[in-house]
Formats: structure tokens, C-alpha cells, sequence
């Protein structure tokens, strides 16, 4: 048996946890930018807001509502993430960390062993969500099937119907099939638009009919095996077990760093400080799994919906590391800035950037060695011009880095280049804020993150 | 938000204030209040001030 563990709203609940008054009140959550609606209150649904929309066209269906909009605090969601999967760890023999706000558990031989002391698989279920809510105070919905994608659908019929108090517990496969026809296809884990089209002219519309449908239709319509293997999950015969997730047991292939710009910029400096900080944040992510990276990507793209912008809107560079695999940030930053400058065009207006960290590999292991590098252990450098040519890593320095903006928060110590250009005091003020950084207007304190941003009675 | 002690007095309950300045809370109706949690520890400040420095830099 698996199940899912699913927080309701995630990141809106977060938010009444430390500020109750929301509670009952309509609250969104608005996506980085201040761009888009990422998390409704059950009220904000009711009014028909779409997950996704633009908050531009629902400002005033939200204001003449007395909603409560907040910016994205991914600072508080994350520490509170780690909270709720730390309270679900501790319940079941295994899970799999599958999103910020989900959780896949593997229940396997427990139907037999739970019986005598604590009941059903249900009523530990029933008891993961109230520790998590009395623990952590964020509520879940819990669904309980013998396959994963089984699971993930009961844990969608948990959410949508009130009658089940939260927890579906498939079990028989009576209850299996009546689950089946509950829920479209266009809604079943991993049938996206394309292939629910695709499904309903076939004539199949709920999952019922996609677990009638045979091994070989699946290969043939369903993408090969990976849709034969879906169906078959739908029938209750498990296809895939938890997988290693962010708990620390992934190890990802590639890491990347972008962010749309809080407002556009057309400086090559204030860029270059922006690419500068993306690739400081996916270098220390490198260093954390302990890798370094042999190919580099930049890209920076410009604003397609704005007029008299040709394409194209979007350029990147790619580089494989001439000095060999690193996880240096000055190393990585000084082939940076040069594929930006390949990228640059003068005069043109930047909306985003983006840094990619792909050939990830532990050091170590039987690297290719450069014909035309020097050997690892070569004499230092004689002067600091021929230090800076040579790209050598520091390790240490990176180490010493790293524990500095661990211990005294992120973005202690930076590269110079990182550092947001001093700006023309006549023209836009004292703002210390970085050009590149996004619109946050409505983002709560970091409660459980930062000692002043604690939450105070008086 | 307040932290306040709470007190069963022959079957009803109650909010007590450590403030004798403010008056003790019954609890008619359970809606109306929410138990955020339970006071376990408390941080005291040994360099008198540094906290309260910490704190005002907030605004």
C-alpha cells in the first residue's frame, strides 16, 4: 500500500498559521513578481479564481472581497515544509518527498501489522493529519490505494469530497472502482491536455475506462510503456515504488538558477550582477550535493509581449568548461560573464536571466583529464594577474563561503560582481534593493526563519 | 495573539492573565478561540538590552 499526504493550499496556509486572523478570509498567494495567483483559499476558489491567474485581472474581484493577498515567501513555506515532512517521516517506514507540499508513504506490510494496536490503515492516516496539523498547524489530506497513482487520485477525492472527513482508504477493489469513476481522466497523475483530448475522443472519459482499456492500446496511444504502466497502476498493480526525493537522498542531474527581473533593465552591469547572483545560489546548491559541473548555460531573454521588441527573445550560451569540472563560483563566474558578453546586445531591454549547471559528477571520479591543463599539483601562481588567467578552484575558500552565509544567512559574503550597482542617487533614491529583484510587496515575515522576524505577544 | 494560562474552574474553563491589570476570559463558545499552541520555553536576555535593540531594528 501507498499513500499520499497532500497539504491543502499549502502556501496560504502557511500564512494563517502565523497570522490566524486570515483564517475563514478569502487569501491568495501571488507567484515571484507578484505575477500570478499560486495558492487560493478555499473562499478565493469559491469565487471562481482560476489556479494561475494574472493578478492584474483578478485585483478587483480579490479587493471588493476582502481578500488578503500575499507575496510568495518561499523562505517561510520551505522551513514549513520541512516541519510537515519531518512530523510524516516519523510515522511510516519510508516516504518520498514528491513537492513542497506532498508526500508519497510507503505503507508496504503494514495492513497486517497495524490491526491489533492501531487499527486500519485509515486511522493512521487519520492520525498523520492531526499530528501534522497539531504540530505544525497546516492541515493535509491524506489518500491511501495499493499504487501510487491510485493513492494520488484517492488523496483528489479526500480534498474535493467533504464527506470523507479528509482520508480515502482504497482497499477493496469495490471501493477501487467506484473511486475510478469519480474522477475525469483529463485529472488522473500524468495524463496531461494533450493525451485527455486524445483519451475523450477515443471515447474514455473517466479513469474507469482508462483502467479498462488494453496493455497494448496503452503502449500504442499512451506513449510505449510508460502509459502501459499507468493503466496498470489504475488496476491496483503497483508499476513504481518511491523514488529518492529532496530529503537528501537526490542527487538532481542539473541545477538552474532564473528569475523574471522586478523591472526591466537595460544596464550590461546590473545584469551581470544578476546573472552573478543566479550562478553564486546554483553553485553553493552544487557544493551542498557535493558535485562540481562541467557544462556552463547562460541565457537572458527580453520581454516578448512588449511592442517593438523583435525576436529573437531569448538567447543562451552554452560552454563546456575548458579548465575542467568545477564547483568554484569565481571559476564559474569568470566563463559567465564572458557568455554573457557573447549574449549581449546593446541597447535592448532584459527581463530575465538565467544560469544552467549541467554534467554534474562527484569530484573523483575517473574525470577526463584536459590534455592541455596543467596538472593538479602545479607551483601557485607567481603573481595575482596570472591567478586570475589560471581559474584555479579554491575549495577552501568555497568551504569557508559557504559556512559564513550558512551561519550568518544568505548572501553574507558575496562575489563583488553580485553586488547590486550603486545607483544614481537623483534619479531613483536610496533604494538598496538590487535593480533585478523581483516585486515582493505583500510578503509576510520570515517567522520561523529569521531571530527579528519572530513572531512577538505583547 | 496573547499567551495567557488556561484554567478549568468547576467545569468551566478559563483564560488567566499573569497581567492584573487585565481581566480572566471565560470560554463560552470554543469558536471563538483557537489554542496556537503551548509555552515551553522562554528566551531570557543576559546583556540587558540586546534583544529589545534586536527587536526595534524590525521597523
Amino acid at each position: 500500500m501507498f499513500g499520499l499526504v497532500d497539504a491543502n493550499n499549502f502556501y496560504v496556509s502557511c500564512e494563517r498559521v502565523f497570522q490566524p486572523r486570515y483564517e475563514k478570509l478569502p487569501v491568495v498567494v501571488l507567484s515571484n513578481n507578484d505575477g500570478n495567483v499560486v495558492s487560493r483559499s478555499a473562499e478565493v476558489k469559491a469565487l471562481g479564481i482560476q489556479m494561475g491567474a494574472p493578478y492584474f485581472e483578478v485585483k478587483e474581484l480579490l479587493r471588493t472581497n476582502n481578500a488578503a493577498v500575499f507575496s510568495s515567501n518561499y523562505a517561510l513555506y520551505g522551513s514549513m515544509s520541512a516541519r510537515v515532512m519531518y512530523c510524516i517521516a516519523q510515522r511510516v517506514p519510508a516516504i518520498e518527498i514528491y513537492s513542497i507540499d506532498e508526500a508519497f508513504l510507503d505503507l508496504h506490510g503494514l495492513e497486517q501489522h497495524l490491526t491489533p494496536y492501531l487499527g486500519r490503515l485509515d486511522n493512521l492516516a487519520h492520525t498523520i493529519r492531526t499530528d501534522v496539523k497539531r504540530r505544525t498547524g497546516i492541515p493535509t489530506c491524506v489518500g491511501v490505494a495499493p499504487t501510487k497513482t491510485l493513492a494520488k487520485l484517492a488523496n483528489r477525492l479526500a480534498k474535493k469530497l467533504p464527506d470523507l472527513d479528509r482520508v480515502l482508504y482504497l482497499d477493496t477493489a469495490e471501493r477501487q472502482a467506484w473511486a475510478l469513476k469519480q474522477v475525469a481522466v483529463v485529472d488522473v497523475w500524468g495524463i496531461g491536455r494533450q493525451y485527455a483530448a486524445k483519451l475523450t475522443a477515443a471515447g474514455i472519459d473517466s479513469a474507469a475506462d482508462l483502467a479498462r482499456v488494453s496493455d497494448a492500446w496503452a503502449r500504442k496511444h499512451l506513449g510505449g510503456v510508460v502509459g502501459a504502466r499507468l493503466v496498470q497502476e489504475l488496476q491496483g498493480r503497483p508499476c513504481s515504488g518511491l523514488h529518492p526525493s529532496e530529503d537528501g537522498t537526490l542527487s538532481r542531474q542539473s541545477i538552474s538558477c532564473s528569475r523574471t527581473f522586478g523591472r526591466p533593465l537595460t544596464g550590461y552591469a546590473d545584469v551581470l550582477a544578476a546573472v552573478a547572483t543566479f550562478l553564486s545560489r546554483a553553485a553553493e546548491k552544487l557544493r551542498a550535493q557535493g558535485d562540481i559541473a562541467y557544462v556552463l548555460t547562460v541565457y537572458i531573454s527580453k520581454n516578448r509581449f512588449a511592442p517593438h521588441v523583435l525576436p529573437s527573445y531569448s538567447r543562451s550560451a552554452t560552454l563546456t568548461l575548458p579548465s575542467g569540472p568545477t564547483a568554484d563560483t569565481t571559476v564559474l563566474l569568470s566563463y559567465a560573464s564572458s557568455l554573457l558578453g557573447r549574449l549581449w546586445e546593446p541597447g535592448t531591454t532584459y527581463n530575465k536571466a538565467g544560469v544552467v549547471l549541467d554534467g554534474l559528477e562527484p569530484p573523483s571520479t575517473g574525470q577526463q583529464l584536459s590534455l592541455f591543463s596543467l596538472p593538479p599539483t602545479t607551483t601557485q601562481p607567481e603573481n595575482e594577474r596570472e591567478e586570475k588567467t589560471a581559474r584555479v578552484s579554491r575549495p577552501g575558500l568555497m568551504a569557508s563561503l559557504d559556512a559564513l552565509n550558512q551561519r550568518f544567512g544568505r548572501g553574507t559574503v558575496r562575489l563583488a560582481t553580485a553586488l547590486p550597482v550603486p545607483a544614481v542617487p537623483a534619479v531613483t533614491g536610496s533604494s538598496s534593493r538590487p535593480a533585478w529583484e523581483g516585486k515582493a510587496q505583500w510578503r509576510s515575515p520570515a517567522f520561523t526563519t529569521r531571530l527579528e522576524d519572530l513572531l512577538l505577544v505583547n | 495573539m496573547t499567551v495567557k494560562q488556561l484554567v478549568c474552574k468547576r467545569g468551566t474553563w478559563w483564560l488567566m492573565p499573569a497581567n492584573p491589570a487585565f481581566k480572566p476570559y471565560e470560554i463560552r463558545d470554543t469558536n471563538e478561540v483557537s489554542i496556537w499552541g503551548v509555552v515551553t520555553h522562554v528566551l531570557h536576555e543576559l546583556v540587558p538590552g540586546k534583544l529589545a535593540a534586536l527587536l526595534r531594528t524590525r521597523d
